[in-house]
């Protein structure tokens, strides 16, 4: 107590520079412009934050552990405890086992998935949590639209029919970011069958800047009629390195090849993050 | 590393100038004949369980230690209802289970297995386990069994844990909870390998390693009131520590030995330590004689322990260039001299020589306690309202970027680490030479208390 009486001059000076240092970082991290997709590092499994100009955050599949956490952390600012929405493509653990941890740590405040029922543990712990934080939990499906932004929005396009009874990767959440001129496809683990379904669907609706290649590249996804209508500028793979699957296979790297689109690896660059003003794209 | 250990105790006989060499020699191979006596009492239990190796049983049971969560998987220990034995579980992350959960486990049964380079059925029959089941069907029957203590320690250290991660984001949140309450299993497999490149994988460890200088650094804080006082808040903090790092066997083993390096330091009285010291790691030994021989951190911290009390204050000495403003003299005393006294083992135990481990430790050490201050400070307002803690986890977390900022750049570098390993014998003679060493410089200073 008498420290504290001596040296009461030097600690308001202290608190007073904190103050300023704190002050000025919230400063930066607000300064945001354009829409930012980071494609998480997180080994073998898929995470993907998106960002808007006003704030808005969406964490789409949460990896398959704590990693995600590391790498949110690194996306956001230190005082940012909350996530406007998490979703999951579908109930397997490499996409939603993280976000189990991130809905323990974060404030989010609503939930996506395409109402898949799986019977594996992660998925109920997972829905658990949803109920138990009464986190709004939301059942996508084709034709759903989430607007996060002037001009920023998210497009379900697919499962098309509610996927209750279906296998995880066929009641597959596949969503479209648009973003001006701009667009990514999520893809999560959609398969070749379902690649086939969505261009009947879609067809040249489909024409995309970023691809993220289904199934961390595995040679089951990825089908040169989906690469063909797709026509992406780049293929995101997003996969752990030396994974006991041996992905991304190498005839899906072939395949892209084939098309000359260039790959941007997690395993190879880390978290990749790309930006868009809603005319170009941005990597870094 | 048993007569290692038995040496080095001879040694500090030899301090204490019970000169007389014959007798000790014959008290050294009565106590090795004793020891291997015990040792093996210690071995020869046999179980029901020893039949069905190899297949598939099913057996409830009840989880008597802390889940161990890794990455991608976490351990369970559990003890059979029947047979009262020990099998370790190593299962997915989901479901989560508790201590003192009942289970129902099947699986098959399996005899741990030597690693490549790791004697890992060794490593766990120090806690007395010799079976394993490996991705084995877990059902939970019942919550709360156990000793009802220990649930509730571990539950307010879980809710600790989670007060943290609430207000400061991660990895710094997960380091903060292996500084405060020990525990690294909230830090990720790839943070915890920077620290141990850095040689400061210690300060996350619960061992007496850094008790010891947390332990001090709280009296050094209460050095205005009473000495009692002092030494009571130290000690106070030991318990604390010990309880909420779950009283396992280990932690209460590190703790015992750092609150007697603690009231060496304190009182000067060096030479009663010393046996209460060695009295103490008999105990130990008599009680469970394997950590001896495969409990590392009984080792380390035995080790420290020495280091702090009979090395540290010549080191003091020497570093008369730094200030004594802000303990940082002792501090690097106390760095420099564990330093000095761990890393030969270290180099015969784990093949890793850090070069880096002396700044890394001066750069963190000196702001760790500071730092548990604000985590402690954040992780317990938690309990009262998150809104409250968030103001503390702030600053925790300004000098937590900082250590993770230091220790990060280190472990970038290239020559931040040598994988070599040192055969038993120069181990040996390494610490033949630290007896002697000690020995001479104790001994100047007997003189000089003579001379007066």
């Amino acid at each position: 107590m008498l420290w504290i009486k001596n040296n009461f001059k030097y600690l308001i000076v202290i608190i007073l520079l904190g103050a300023t240092v704190l002050v000025w970082y919230a400063v930066f991290a607000e300064s945001r412009s354009g829409l930012t997709v980071a494609f998480l590092d997180v080994g073998q499994g898929d995470a993907i934050f998106i960002q808007a100009e006003n704030g808005n955050q969406i964490l789409l599949d949460g990896g398959p552990n704590k990693a995600t956490l590391n790498q949110l952390s690194k996306v956001m600012p230190f005082y940012d405890r909350s996530i406007d929405m998490v979703i999951a493509s579908h109930p397997d653990s490499d996409h939603i086992s993280g976000l189990i941890e991130v809905l323990k740590r974060y404030k989010v405040y609503s939930a996506m998935e395409p109402g898949t029922k799986s019977d594996n543990v992660v998925y109920q712990e997972f829905e658990n949590l949803v109920k138990e934080k009464n986190i709004q939990d939301i059942f996508a499906g084709r034709d759903m639209r989430v607007n996060l932004d002037n001009g920023l929005y998210l497009d379900i396009l697919l499962p098309v029919v509610d996927p209750e009874n279906l296998d995880p990767h066929a009641g597959m959440l596949v969503i479209r970011l648009v973003y001006g001129k701009n667009s990514f496809l999520l893809t999560g683990d959609m398969e070749k069958s379902l690649e086939g379904y969505l261009v009947f669907l879609e067809g040249h609706n489909l024409k995309t800047d970023v691809l993220k290649v289904g199934h961390h590249g595995s040679r089951t996804s990825t089908s040169e009629v989906l690469l063909g209508f797709s026509a992406p500028e780049y293929a995101v793979i997003s996969v752990g390195k030396d994974n006991q699957y041996g992905h991304p296979h190498k005839e899906t790297l072939d395949i892209l090849n084939k098309f000359q689109i260039p790959i941007l690896r997690t395993d190879e660059s880390g978290m990749i993050k790309i930006k868009s003003d809603g005319e170009q794209i941005f990597i870094y | 590393m048993f007569i290692f250990l038995g040496l080095l105790l001879f040694g500090l006989f030899y301090i204490l100038k019970f000169q007389k060499f014959v007798l000790f020699i014959g008290l050294f191979f009565f106590a090795l004949g004793l020891g291997i006596l015990r040792y093996g009492i210690k071995d020869a239990r046999e179980t029901a369980l020893e039949g069905q190796i190899g297949s598939k049983i099913v057996v409830s049971g009840t989880i008597i230690e802390e889940p161990d969560e890794k990455e991608n998987y976490t351990r369970l220990i559990l003890e059979t209802d029947k047979a009262e034995t020990k099998i370790l579980l190593t299962g997915r992350r989901y479901p989560i289970f508790h201590y003192g959960d009942k289970v129902e486990v099947s699986g098959i049964l399996r005899k741990p297995e030597k690693f490549s380079d790791f004697d890992w059925p060794a490593y766990l029959a120090k806690d007395d386990i010799y079976f394993e089941m490996i991705y084995p069907q877990t059902k939970l029957l019942q919550g709360k069994g156990g000793s009802r203590l220990r649930r509730q320690l571990f539950s307010i250290k879980e809710k600790f844990i989670d007060n943290l991660s609430k207000v400061i984001p991660e990895p710094d949140a997960g380091y903060l909870a292996g500084l405060t309450i020990g525990g690294k299993k909230a830090m990720s497999k790839d943070l915890q390998e920077e620290f141990r490149r850095t040689g400061i994988i210690h300060v996350v460890v619960l061992s007496g390693y850094n008790v010891t200088i947390i332990a001090n650094v709280i009296m050094q804080a209460l050095k205005g009131l009473p000495f009692f006082v002092g030494i009571g808040f130290g000690i106070l903090g030991i318990l604390f520590f010990a309880l909420m790092a779950g009283a396992s066997a280990t932690v209460v083993r590190a703790s015992i030995m750092a609150g007697f390096a603690l009231l060496a330091r304190a009182t000067g009285r060096v030479y009663q330590i010393t046996i209460a010291l060695l009295v103490a790691g008999f105990l130990m030994i008599l009680h469970n004689p394997k950590i001896l021989r495969f409990d590392t951190s009984f080792q380390l911290s035995f080790l420290a322990t020495l280091a702090l009390i009979y090395f540290s204050p010549s080191v003091e000495k020497k570093l008369s260039f730094i200030p004594k403003k802000f303990h940082l003299r002792e501090i690097a005393g106390a760095t420099i001299s564990t330093q000095i006294f761990v890393f030969p083992f270290l180099l015969y135990k784990m093949g890793m020589f850090s070069v880096v481990s002396l700044p890394v430790n001066l750069l963190v050490l000196f702001f760790v306690p500071i730092t548990m201050f604000f985590g402690f400070l954040a992780g317990g307002l938690g309990f009262i309202s998150g809104f409250l803690a968030v103001p503390f986890g702030w600053i925790a977390y300004a000098f937590s970027s900082y250590e993770l900022w230091v220790v990060t750049l280190f472990s970038k570098l290239p020559f931040a680490a040598f994988n070599i390993s040192i055969p038993f014998w120069l181990t040996l003679f390494i610490y033949i030479g630290y007896a002697v060493l000690l020995f001479k410089l104790n001994k100047d200073k007997k003189y000089a208390l003579d001379k007066k």
